[in-house]
């Protein structure tokens, strides 16, 4: 397919793909700068500990253990002692409450910027035009709105601000270390470099094979999705083993693209494990022979190891917490193609808010394509005055159906104008204008939920009465009844009812919604002809002076229309009523006698 | 908790691995005992430079502790690489064994999930406990050893301090008791919350032409605001109870810290200690610090993983289809016989019979009409001849054989359907044609499809055969997507043909040729053959007429028209235009 969101760019993206992250936090800064305070705060009372025992053991232990004990010193260190664990006690008690604070802080305001994006990723999908679901797999994009989107959970939750209190206890670090002494300073810091080139050269690949695992773990949902829908078949023909094979095939690369960053990691930590060691070492040497010159104490090696460990952790950790989010971006890159998909339909500035049209509907030299290769309709023209009973019949996949869906703005056409009561669809408002069209689509889709809830599909200004007199009309209370009323419960896609009985609930709902303009795609088509009779005569009576487009392959259905069109190969050949185009002994005529063959 | 230990798959593939797994587990020993090593030589290296001791002593310490440094970043390198590498690997396992079990599972089953839901399944759920067995279990025991390594040392060098500074610890126990069930059970409601929240997507997503017909986008977006407003709320309490456990164990480490500073330092003050061990017990402290951190996110990773290995639990545990049976011999050719007697059936948890004391014989070879109004029953007949749905014992017979006794896949292949909703993969027309068999050359795959009426239709696709649809075939027309199906089907070439409304969207013209390329094909097998448009029927060797699950009419196509029932109304509603014709 021509879109293919697999191959994603290189570098550039990344900065403005954080900048674009960011923004979605740009509304809790208030929580985020909080939480990123509270922080600061812990993390300076992290750092008086060492300060704090470094004199405890130069002030007073060192010097007492040199010294002997001498009883008067002994109170005094004694006393130090004391004073010091007071003041360790309460920045103790001060850290516990903060830190529950922030954490619980963090993770709130982090979930809200996940249902920020996931609510606008969301929006965003659905409100893309038809043409974008023809293209994009149902797995794929539950996969961007559940799992990328936990994903990126981590860059929000544990992401920023540690990033941030990481940072800032890094820079505290280094500038008591300098303040202290700066020789041990670089001794200490000298590893730094080293861990930034190993983090480095991981990153990037880390970023690549998390683009790999997002993009397999899309495509697995979406074959997971299409054989779990496809269940029925797949046990009729039994092809249980052939399906799990392919399924097996592409669980397997999602493996492997697991297990390579696997291999990444596994590299990449123990590194990061050896530079304490190496620093320590570094620190005891130097220390040692200085001490021994004398110019620095016992109490600052431990103090200079002891922020050895303090820095190093969320050294240590922005290098871990990095290349996690190199699991977050990859997810985020793919939420953003999505976001930045514009496969809409061009909506007009100034579109007219649509009253009640009155449903005069026109095609003027209608051309149009799904595919360059392969025009679909070729110069379609034809005018329904307003309230007038249209029918379209022709070969299979001569172009009815797109007709339909040109009528009701799923697609523009590529050439010439659709216009409703004299204008242009295009200037119309788009919601308000599938408003007043009112389409039994061939396929039939119902949601897992009530009865009710499938008919008004959330209109709930529209009563009971009224789902149930268009229901009536159409012959649907009898399947109502049998699901126990308008209450009663409807599965998946309706999959506990007949066909039948699906197209007459889809018919009423679209009844219900009591549109202006009816469009009937096969609407009857699996309905016997006894009901659909039936439910003819009730649609007749209802849609007095309302303007009908009908599909049917069942010429019976269609007799009675004002005007019958016949589609071919994407033009329309003949027109006229039944009667004429028998007449006319063309196409129409042919179909009619082939159906009366009996 | 560790129920998810005793997942099936994993075990199984623990045990396929084992003894890269033992290779695994002695890294992680190193990993968990090498590290105690560290504290034990920077004490006495501190104890030197207190004593202002020699270089040469100091070297030989600091060469140690590089050593035992690289040992244990080899084990540790080992031990991420077998442990979580294996973990993916079970991981594959468990999934394929899921989705295998899946597919196994009764139709009737199926009728009442929710795709989203399953996928949710296969995906978060399986993540969780793979997380449990994998990271979990391998960090839980490297940080176990150090901890129990770092309290014998302490105890070793000093029993009392070592007392003292573990006391705190005691509390977490208790705590534990308290936190990890309602860690657990929010667990679950956030699994179950995203599960929802799946299914809804998956769900509109695919009725997204519905939803943009009634421009119902801002309703189903309020609805999905509503569903991840719940998923966010409740991974904040969940987010909360971790925090307190976090905390605790902080604060917990903290004052275990604190305890050895006052006590430590008195001992110094008394001289009973050296400085140098003093900073030992501190890196021993720290050490375990670490672990007590990692306790708290392994514990709730656990609870986690239990609450998802429930829910994977709960989808091993539907029984699936009964597939075994025998494999009676068959005829060769020439179609296979069919007899229905006395067959009734009711749908699950439905208070109407949908088939009642239906008796029907097709003999080899013949083709049995289906009419009837909407609901009659028709489908549930195919689909208990297919047992989608198991018939009772002894109604249906094949060839004189029950087929309740058979095997499915016996039965199965003797019996090709077209459904009424047609169901095509996101694949090549050529691959879906070919799906319902194991092998099929190029040009049985075009036969099947001329036969099917196709080949206009190809012909006007720039790439053929190999045009690729999109899902469910939505690229295709109603009736292209129909006649693939039949393709698909007639390439099966089995004895038995279930045609269910199968030529509802193709035009007259079509199904005529279509019907006509076929009369000699349908001799050589049973046939039966839904429809609502009786110019399909006509010429069956015998028709049925149902009405809620009653056989209300039955005989030719003459024999009924003479009776007069709804047969002949329904044919006379479809002949309308033959009258007009002749005015
Ligand atoms: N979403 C789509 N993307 C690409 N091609 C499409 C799409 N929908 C339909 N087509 C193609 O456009 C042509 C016309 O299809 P359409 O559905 O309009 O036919 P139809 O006259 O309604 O047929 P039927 O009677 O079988 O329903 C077909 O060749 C079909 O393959
Ligand atoms: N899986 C199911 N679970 C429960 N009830 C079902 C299930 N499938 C069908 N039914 C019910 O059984 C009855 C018969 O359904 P069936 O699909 O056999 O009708 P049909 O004759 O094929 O109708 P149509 O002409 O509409 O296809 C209907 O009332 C339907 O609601
Ligand atoms: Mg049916």
């Amino acid at each position: 397919m021509a879109h293919d969101p697999e191959e994603l760019s290189g570098r550039a993206f990344d900065r403005k793909l954080l900048r674009r992250l960011l923004r979605f936090a740009l509304p809790y800064r208030r929580e985020f700068m909080t939480s990123t305070g509270m922080l600061l705060c812990i993390s300076a009372m992290a750092l008086a500990g060492p300060l704090l025992l470094r004199d405890l053991i130069n002030g007073v232990l060192s010097h007492h253990a040199e010294a002997g004990s001498g009883a008067g010193s002994g109170d005094e260190a004694l006393g130090a002692l004391l004073f010091t664990s007071g003041v360790l006690l309460v920045l103790g008690i001060l850290t516990f409450g903060l830190r529950f604070l922030q954490i619980r802080l963090t993770n709130r305001t982090g979930q809200r910027v996940i249902h920020d994006l996931r609510t606008r990723l969301y929006d965003h999908i659905t409100k893309r035009s038809l043409k974008f679901f023809d293209q994009n797999p149902v797995g794929k994009l539950v996969t961007r709105v559940t799992s990328d989107i936990e994903t990126l959970n981590e860059f929000f939750v544990a992401g920023i601000d540690v990033l941030l209190y990481d940072l800032v206890r890094i820079i505290g670090i280094v500038a008591i270390l300098f303040i202290v002494d700066w020789q041990m300073a670089l001794v200490t810091l000298s590893v730094v470099p080293l861990i930034l080139a190993w983090s480095f050269v991981f990153q990037r690949r880390a970023r690549r094979l998390f683009r790999v695992v997002r993009g397999e773990v899309g495509k697995l949902n979406a074959s997971l999705n299409e054989y779990l829908s496809g269940v029925r078949l797949i046990q009729s023909l039994r092809r249980e083993k052939a399906v799990l094979a392919k399924f097996s095939a592409d669980n397997r690369s999602l493996k492997n693209a697991h297990v390579a960053t696997v291999w990444n990691f596994a590299w990449f930590f123990p590194g990061l494990e050896l530079l304490p060691a190496l620093g320590t070492a570094m620190l005891l040497v130097v220390g040692h022979s200085r001490v021994r010159e004398g110019d620095l104490q016992v109490g600052d090696v431990i103090m200079f190891w002891t922020y050895l460990g303090h820095f190093l952790e969320p050294l240590r950790q922005v290098a871990d917490k990095y290349n996690v989010l190199q699991g977050a971006v990859a997810a985020g890159e793919r939420v953003f193609r999505v976001l930045d998909d514009e496969t809409a339909l061009p909506l007009a500035p100034d579109a007219s808010p649509v009253a009640r049209v009155r449903g005069a509907v026109s095609f003027r030299d209608v051309h149009f394509a799904y595919d360059d290769r392969k025009p679909v309709l070729k110069g379609i023209s034809f005018d329904m005055s307003a309230g007038a009973k249209f029918a379209l019949v022709g070969p299979t996949g001569s172009g009815k159906s797109t007709i339909i869906s040109l009528l009701s703005r799923f697609y523009d056409p590529t050439q010439g104008v659709i216009t409703l009561d004299g204008q242009d669809l295009r200037t119309y408002e788009l919601a308000g204008l599938r408003r007043q069209i009112g389409v039994v689509l061939q396929d039939v889709f119902l949601f897992e939920g009530t009865v009710r809830e499938n008919l008004h599909l959330g209109r709930t200004e529209l009563t009971d009465e009224a789902l149930l007199a268009a229901a009536s009309a159409v012959q649907a209370l009898p399947v109502i009844e049998r699901l126990g009323g308008l209450s009663g419960h409807i599965q998946e896609r309706g999959s506990t009812l007949s066909v039948g009985e699906k197209q007459l609930l889809a018919f009423a709902r679209t009844m219900a919604h009591d549109p202006a303009v009816l469009v009937l795609d096969e609407a009857t088509a699996h309905i016997d002809t006894a009901t659909e009779l039936l439910v003819q005569s009730a649609i007749a009576r209802l849609t007095q002076g309302r303007t009908t487009l009908a599909i049917a392959h069942r010429l019976s259905t269609i007799q009675s229309s004002d005007c019958i069109l016949v589609l071919h190969h994407g033009e329309l050949r003949e027109r006229g009523t039944h009667e004429q185009l028998l007449r006319e002994n063309g196409i129409y005529a042919r179909l009619s006698r082939l159906q009366s063959l009996a | 908790m560790f129920r998810f230990l005793k997942d099936p798959d994993v075990l199984a593939s623990a045990r396929e691995h084992r003894s890269l797994l033992w290779s695994g587990a002695w890294a992680v020993l190193g990993r968990g005992f090498l590290p105690l090593a560290g504290p034990w030589f920077l004490g006495r290296s501190i104890d030197i430079v207190v004593a202002a001791g020699s270089n040469h002593a100091l070297w030989r310490y600091v060469g140690w502790m590089m050593a035992f440094a690289v040992f244990t970043a080899a084990c540790q390198f080992w031990m991420r690489w077998v442990i979580i590498g294996w973990s993916r690997v079970a991981e594959l396992r468990t999934r394929n064994s899921l989705f295998g079990h899946l597919l196994g599972l009764p139709i009737p089953w199926f009728d009442r999930s929710r795709t989203g839901d399953l996928l949710s399944r296969l995906n978060s759920d399986v993540e969780a406990v793979r997380m449990g067995y994998g990271p979990g279990v391998m960090h839980a025991m490297a940080t176990g050893l150090t901890t129990i390594g770092a309290v014998i040392l302490m105890v070793s060098k000093n029993p009392l301090l070592a007392g003292l500074a573990l006391l705190p610890l005691f509390f977490l126990f208790f705590s534990m008791k308290r936190l990890l069930p309602s860690i657990h059970d929010l667990s679950t409601a956030v699994q179950e919350s995203q599960s929802t929240l799946s299914a809804r997507a998956q769900e509109a997503f695919s009725g997204a032409r519905v939803i943009k017909a009634f421009s119902r986008e801002d309703h189903e977006n309020e609805a999905f605001r509503q569903l991840s407003q719940g998923v966010a709320e409740r991974n904040v309490a969940l987010a909360k109870k971790r925090a307190v456990l976090n905390c605790l164990v902080e604060g917990l480490g903290g004052l275990s810290l604190l305890v050895v500073t006052i006590v430590g330092g008195l001992m110094i003050l008394r001289e009973s200690m050296t400085i140098g061990t003093f900073t030992a017990f501190f890196a021993y402290l720290n050490q375990l610090i670490w672990p007590m951190i990692a306790l708290g996110w392994t514990l709730s990773l656990y609870q986690r993983a239990d609450a998802s290995f429930d829910r994977l639990n709960a989808l091993r545990q539907v029984a699936p289809a009964q597939t075994g049976g025998h494999a009676p011999g068959l005829p060769s050719d020439g179609g296979l016989g069919i007899r229905i007697r006395n067959l009734t059936f009711r749908y699950p948890d439905s208070p109407r019979l949908a088939l009642s004391e239906l008796s029907v014989e097709i003999p080899r070879g013949s083709v049995l009409g289906i009419v009837g109004r909407t609901a009659a029953g028709k489908s549930t007949l195919l689909k208990l001849l297919l047992r989608l749905h198991e018939p009772a014992p002894g109604t249906i017979e094949i060839e004189g054989s029950d087929i309740a006794s058979w095997s499915l896949d016996h039965l199965r292949q003797q019996i090709s359907v077209v459904p009424q909703e047609s169901f095509l993969f996101s694949d090549s027309m050529a691959a879906n044609i070919a799906f319902g068999v194991d092998h099929a050359d190029r040009a049985a795959i075009e036969a099947a499809a001329r036969a099917a009426g196709l080949e206009d239709d190809l012909r006007s696709f720039p790439d053929g055969l190999d045009t690729v649809v999109g899902e469910r075939g939505i690229t295709l027309s109603g009736g292209q997507r129909q006649r693939v199906a039949l393709a698909r089907a007639l390439l099966r070439r089995s004895p038995i043909l279930l045609l269910d409304d199968a030529l509802s969207s193709v035009d007259v013209a079509t199904e005529r040729v279509i019907l006509d390329g076929w009369r000699e094909h349908l001799r050589a097998r049973t046939t039966i053959i839904v429809s609502h448009r009786l110019s399909s029927i006509v010429e069956a060797d015998q028709i049925i007429v149902l009405e809620s699950g009653r056989i209300i009419e039955r005989g030719h196509h003459q024999d009924l028209l003479a009776q007069g029932g709804l047969y002949a109304r329904l044919f006379r509603l479809q002949q309308d235009e033959r009258e007009l014709e002749s005015l």
